[in-house]
């Protein structure tokens, strides 16, 4: 395919992955943990007060653990095509979590970069 | 199936309480209006020094230097 793939989350290091898949994934999968990188993409926000009682209370997804005390912040779910001068030639970025970007969109951004386009 | 597919199907298969659905639909159009809308095709990304997994340092200049990159913001493992 002849790209890398790069993961971002704003989780500590600790609980980004198990020490298994930890060493057994062929990608990076590295850690924003003072947000200072979703800011600067623009995709950062800070978790609504309605939305963190109801992770928090019915889903019983903690954030404090994940992310450091009080640091209820999240990214904007994204996803960038960049070619090698480090210019976004595809992207989808939504504030709904469930639209993400499909991987033929994906292929057909790196086909486009290696052919020169 | 395309992941938008997997994903409709998914959805429309689950059973979500009403007041659940609003809360969600009102905190998506909140963090939409708060402007947080991401790069735009065309725009340079800003580079970062971040640490990955196995403590080790990736600077995004220095991957581009080897092809393009596939780069993801996913919220966490949960």
């Amino acid at each position: 395919m002849g790209a890398d793939l790069i993961a971002v989350s704003p989780e500590l290091p600790d609980y980004t992955l198990t020490m298994a898949e930890k060493h057994n994934i062929p990608i990076d999968v590295v850690s924003d943990a003072t947000s200072e990188v979703l800011k600067k993409y623009r995709l950062w926000f800070s978790v609504p007060q309605e939305i963190k009682e109801l992770y928090r209370d019915k889903f019983g997804i903690n954030l404090d653990k994940h992310n450091g005390e009080g640091r209820w912040e999240l990214p904007v779910p994204a996803t960038y095509v960049l070619d090698g001068q480090g210019v976004v030639r595809a992207g989808v970025a939504d504030s709904d979590h469930t639209v993400r970007m499909d991987i033929e969109e994906i292929l057909a951004a790196l086909e486009s970069i290696r052919e020169g386009k | 199936m395309k992941l938008s597919e997997q994903i409709a199907q998914f959805k429309a298969g689950r059973q979500i309480p009403p007041e659940i659905a609003a809360t969600m639909k009102r905190g998506v159009e909140s963090i939409r209006a708060s402007g947080a809308a991401g790069l735009q095709v065309g725009e340079r990304a800003p580079d970062f020094i971040l640490p990955n997994q196995v403590g080790k340092t990736v600077r995004l200049a220095d991957r581009l230097a080897s092809g393009p990159i596939v780069l993801s913001f996913y919220r966490g493992e949960w």
